[in-house]
């Protein structure tokens, strides 16, 4: 009796409690609920991922008449990911075939989609000459000639913030149905019957995983699993399990399948690259095997589909055989869903699984990166820069690039063999160098070597060190001058005309006086201007800057790009702090016909849709006259000829080019910045620290200039600097002025505006004078010879 | 009676008639209004001469005698400024004998005043428009005009201009071309010629930079770099390409001659009607043949000094020697150094 009264209390009680307790249960349960729909809506509403900005070389422009081995093309297609593979078998995009004894290259070109234009992706034929030159193009399938193809740029690295997760976002209906057959099998096989939770499969596994012991397999469906990725933690707990449960039916409720499945397939992570993770079956067919996944067969597709469950576990590249049995697992289910048939399947299981070894030499170009990085850091806010997966295009030329780490790396290991003292123990403290090349015509930054390694150290020297130019600054009073002739100025100065070469000094501002001196102190007399420039002379430089006035040396260095510089002497011998960006785009100016394009390395920004943010247009100003500049590119190259940069020639440079030592008090900064037709580079060698590094430019820069210039220059054809109308070369006699006659004992190249350009040829000079051996020159003439045979100044 | 009656009627007729021939004083006083005009520099509107419309689509029979005066009329009816120029221009041209009845003035006025190449017959016609002048003829000396007789007969057939040899395409150049890289440039150059041809600056633009990057020796690519600036009214910057294509252009008289023509056009919509003169007897130095320049010179040659006469046929006119000094002529140079030999003659 007391028994049925307690439990009539206590089912009173229970019912007082639940009467009370479950309406806010279900208040709770409800809320609860409606948040994670909100979650979920304003997750798949809004920005789903995080996508890093990618940032890639230029493209590669290939017409005939080029050497494959001047223009590194099957190192160009190693790094894009091309394989290749055995002629008359290319089957998809990124194969390609040499067949020697036909000559006949055949490559299947990726498709790529660049900023207002898109690369198809065609079958190219190229008739290969027995040099390794190409002589014909032509499209593979309709055998139409084409006069140039162009292969897709590079990807030289990613702005992102926290972990690089590298996905290209595919929508469903791009991808093969074979592909989304392939996961649903392997995942998920009643994907399209279930309501985001399949009772069926959890019971199953469930059993499987009582009788094995441990956990064998799992029961999440793909929007279960695509909750997780998306909101939760991969702890195991019953929370967390329920959470998911609930989200995924929430899901499903919500959103069609096809939705679903299109954020899974873009969604999961499939392996790893380094620091890059790999996510989304479109970066995973692009990494495994090369192709877009349009491209792939049905064993790789599958492949792909088992790597879900284990992605580093079953990675075809590390782990081959547990991939293709892995792979053998999902063609079964395959089969057995119907998704194939027996015959596809006996096909596909006997496949080898050939993977496409992936391009593993680092590529990229990091103080190169870091400046696009900070230059659009200006325009971008960080946000948009590391998550809205901007694609960057630029000017660099992955194959000059590492031409020009070549050649700062063989030039600083030879510089510390001959001479000990520069080897430095602390990493921080080594003999750093820089380079960087443009193409003066168009600005393009085409290789930027910042510092010896970027791994040591990440200072830019090319944008953010300041250091001295020493004598690569000189040119800046020649044009000076020059320029004061042409205007019609009081002094006239030509590149045939003389100046004192002797011990001065520069008296200004009143009290203050300096006296430059000479390399090693030597003196040489008069000399032409095209000489003292040639021989990098302190002395005659100084004293035609005072002769002409420090202020038109400084009005033409702020002309040039340097700002308003301080009226001191000293700096018309580069006694002034500049970047070799600076200096580079000095020398473009003369490089271009005196117009300047500035330099630039991005060309256009894409948003993830392939809208264009912004693009770069080429535009030139005139800076200095044609003619100006032409005089000065003469005198330049009689530098490289036989001045002080004559040791580009002893190392076989022999094409059209001029250039400039440059070497500051103490030689702590050793410089060469030169230039051909087509191309200019500046290189700086020295310590951070400024430390003395007792070589001059020609000797500590120069090998270095000389090595990139040859190596990079070798696919263009040798050309001269073009003559500006106005502008005459002429063979003249130095003693007199006038032009060189066949008796002339000595001439010397001159370039004179036309209007100034001796006409009489040397009226002193004679065959008469010539038999008798008298000299033609009035009383002071002498035949002494003054050809240094070093180089006096730098 | 009946004869005499005829003879009424016919005198009535001839009367008539001989009242309707008044006009032909208005008419020939408006010839000299339109070659004071023509002889005056004003602004150009870059529309009436930009890529499409001048340089080589006009076929040459189109520009002959009244060919001048409607093309370049019509522009100075269009400029801004120009119009005020023919409603002032009866103060201008009132010391113009009213007394000029010839019934054919037109030919003999612009023959005589020099206001054009065009009118002139096949041999003078090639040279520069100020070439075919006499030195005596001028809008204020037109009325010895008038004691010269009768004007040659016109022979339009004979009158020939050169097409802007950037319209057509580049099959010639790309043919030529002396390397591969030119070679490729030259195509993509050819491209951008077409993308401009569309109406799609910006493209050619893109097409161009890639030409440049290929070979920059290239002086195609400036021109055209040149006409696509111009082409989005970028004046500034077309000028600048068309002076560096120049540089590259000198061994092709034609193509050096189109780019200082489209110089002269930038710098007549930049108001620098100087330059614009001189950049367009370039040109015709260049290319005598070349229409834009003889279309171009002939409105603005009065602001400028006559160019060097080399021959009869370049001789200034009168009218364009008062204008101002003559351009500076390449006087024989003095010897480069004619100072004392050096002591230290530096060796080769």
């Amino acid at each position: 009796m007391k028994l049925k009264r307690a439990v009539k209390i206590a089912l009173f009680a229970v019912c007082v409690i639940a009467l009370f307790a479950i309406p806010p249960a279900v208040y709770e349960f409800l809320s609860y609920y409606n948040s994670l729909d909100q979650e979920l809506v304003t997750r798949f509403s809004g920005k789903r991922w995080t996508i890093p900005s990618l940032v890639y070389s230029d493209t590669t422009t290939i017409y005939p008449g080029q050497r494959l081995a001047d223009i590194g093309f099957f190192e160009r297609l190693a790094r894009l990911n091309y394989h290749r593979a055995e002629p008359a078998r290319i089957a998809a995009r990124g194969e390609y075939s040499y067949d020697q004894k036909t000559n006949r290259l055949v490559i299947f070109l990726h498709s790529f989609r660049y900023p207002y234009r898109d690369f198809p992706g065609e079958l190219i034929d190229m008739k290969i000459g027995p040099t390794g030159t190409i002589q014909t193009i032509e499209d593979g399938v309709t055998h139409k000639p084409e006069y140039s193809i162009e292969l897709e740029p590079e990807a030289l690295g990613a702005i992102f913030q926290g972990d690089w997760e590298q996905r290209r976002l595919v929508p469903l209906a791009d991808l093969p149905p074979a592909f989304i057959d392939s996961v649903l099998a392997a995942e998920d096989h009643r994907f399209y019957e279930h309501h985001g939770i399949d009772l069926v499969r959890i019971a199953k596994a469930a059993w499987i995983d009582f009788t094995a012991g441990h956990v064998v397999q799992g029961g999440s469906t793909l929007t279960q699993q695509l909750m997780k990725n998306f909101f939760l933690t991969s702890q195991r707990d019953w929370h967390r399990k329920i959470k998911e449960a609930l989200m995924a039916y929430i899901a499903e409720r919500r959103y069609s399948k096809d939705e679903i499945l299109e954020n899974y397939l873009n969604d999961i992570y499939l392996g790893q690259r380094g620091q890059e993770g790999i996510y989304g079956v479109w970066e995973a067919s692009e990494f495994f095997f090369s192709k877009e996944p349009r491209d792939l067969t049905i064993a790789e597709m599958a492949t792909v589909a088992g790597m879900i469950r284990s992605p580093n576990h079953f990675n075809p590249i590390r782990h081959n055989a547990q991939a293709r049995i892995r792979r053998n697992e999902v063609l079964g289910s395959m089969l057995q869903d119907g998704y194939i048939s027996k015959a596809a399947y006996d096909l596909a299981v006997t496949q080898p699984l050939r993977t496409r070894e992936p391009y593993t030499e680092s590529n990229d170009a990091p103080y190169f990166v870091d400046y696009v990085k900070h230059e659009l850091a200006e325009r971008y806010p960080p946000s948009v820069l590391t998550g809205e997966g901007l694609r960057i295009f630029t000017t660099l030329d992955v194959h000059i690039e590492k031409q020009a780490e070549a050649a700062i790396a063989e030039n600083l290991a030879a510089l510390e063999a001959k001479h000990p003292s520069l080897r430095r123990k602390e990493k921080n403290q080594q003999l750093e160098s820089c380079l960087l090349a443009i193409e003066p015509q168009t600005g393009k930054i085409r290789a930027m070597m910042g510092g010896r390694d970027y791994r040591e150290s990440q200072f830019n020297r090319i944008t953010q060190s300041k250091r001295q130019p020493g004598s690569a600054f000189k040119p800046v009073t020649y044009l000076a001058a020059l320029q004061e002739t042409l205007d019609g100025g009081p002094e006239r100065f030509l590149p045939t005309s003389y100046i004192e070469d002797s011990p001065f000094t520069w008296q200004y501002a009143n009290d203050m006086s300096w006296t430059p001196r000479n390399y090693k102190n030597r003196y040489f007399g008069r000399v032409t201007l095209e000489f003292a420039l040639e021989e990098s002379l302190n002395s005659a430089t100084s004293r035609l800057a005072d002769t002409i006035g420090l202020d038109r040396v400084r009005d033409m260095a702020a002309k040039l790009g340097f700002g308003d510089l301080p009226p001191y002497p000293s700096i018309v011998l580069g006694g002034i702090e500049v970047s070799p960006m600076q200096i580079a785009r000095m020398y473009a100016i003369l490089a271009n016909e005196g117009m300047e394009v500035p330099p630039y390395a991005v060309t256009a920004v894409v948003d993830q849709h392939g809208n264009v943010i912004e693009g770069h247009e080429l535009k030139a100003e005139e800076v200095l006259s044609p003619e100006l500049a032409y005089t000065i590119d003469f005198m330049l190259e009689q530098v490289i000829n036989h001045g002080t940069g004559v040791g580009a020639r002893r190392v076989g440079f022999t094409r059209p080019a001029a250039g400039k030592t440059g070497t500051t008090n103490d030689s702590k900064d050793a410089w060469f910045v030169g230039f051909t037709p087509n191309l200019l580079s500046v290189v700086w060698t020295g310590f951070d620290q400024k430390e003395a590094l007792g070589l001059t430019g020609a000797e500590a820069s120069l090998p270095a200039w000389a090595a990139f210039m040859k190596a990079a220059t070798s696919s263009r054809p040798e050309t001269n600097f073009p003559v500006p109308p106005g502008v005459v070369e002429a063979k003249v006699d130095p003693l007199t002025g006038y032009l060189a006659g066949p008796y002339c004992p000595v001439t010397i190249e001159g370039v004179f505006p036309a209007s100034m350009a001796p006409t009489q040829t040397c009226p002193f000079h004679t065959s008469a004078t010539a038999a008798s051996g008298a000299s033609a020159e009035p009383s002071e003439a002498s035949d002494e010879e003054t050809t240094p045979d070093d180089s006096p100044n730098d | 009676m009946k004869y005499a009656a005829s003879t009424l009627v016919v005198a009535w007729i001839v009367g008539l008639f001989m009242s309707l021939a008044a006009p032909c004083d208005s008419a020939a006083a408006s010839t000299n209004r339109y070659i004071k005009l023509m002889q005056r520099p004003q602004p150009l509107r870059i529309a009436q001469i930009s890529e499409e419309d001048v340089p080589a689509t006009r076929a040459p029979g189109s520009e002959t005698g009244g060919d001048t005066s409607p093309n370049d009329g019509s522009q100075a009816a269009e400029a801004p400024g120009a119009l005020g120029d023919w409603e002032r221009l009866p103060n201008d041209t009132s010391a113009a004998p009213a007394e000029q009845t010839q019934s054919t003035p037109v030919a003999a006025d612009t023959a005589a005043t020099a206001s054009g190449p065009i009118a002139q017959d096949s041999t003078d016609s090639v040279a520069a428009p100020a070439s075919s002048a006499s030195p005596a003829a001028s809008p204020a000396s037109l009325p010895d005009s008038a004691t010269l007789g009768p004007p040659p007969a016109l022979d339009a057939s004979t009158i020939t201009t050169t097409p802007d040899p950037s319209e057509a395409p580049l099959d010639h150049e790309i043919r030529t071309a002396e390397s591969p890289s030119l070679v490729a440039s030259m195509r993509l150059t050819e491209d951008a010629r077409r993308q401009l041809a569309r109406g799609e600056p910006d493209d050619a633009i893109r097409t161009l930079g890639r030409a440049v990057s290929i070979e920059p020796a290239n002086p195609f690519e400036y021109f055209y770099l040149g006409r696509s600036y111009m082409a989005k009214k970028n004046y500034p910057q077309a000028l600048t390409f068309f002076k560096r294509a120049e540089i590259g252009l000198a061994s092709q008289p034609d193509w050096q001659g189109a780019a200082l023509s489209y110089e002269g056009a930038c710098y007549e919509v930049l108001g620098k009607t100087v330059d614009a003169a001189k950049a367009y007897q370039h040109a015709l130095a260049q290319a005598p043949n070349n229409l834009m320049a003889r279309v171009g010179y002939s409105r603005l040659a009065g602001s400028i000094a006559p160019p060097l006469a080399p021959s009869a046929s370049l001789a200034p006119s009168a009218d364009q020697a008062e204008a101002g000094p003559p351009i500076e002529a390449p006087a024989p140079p003095p010897p480069a150094q004619p100072s004392p030999p050096p002591a230290a003659p530096p060796a080769q």
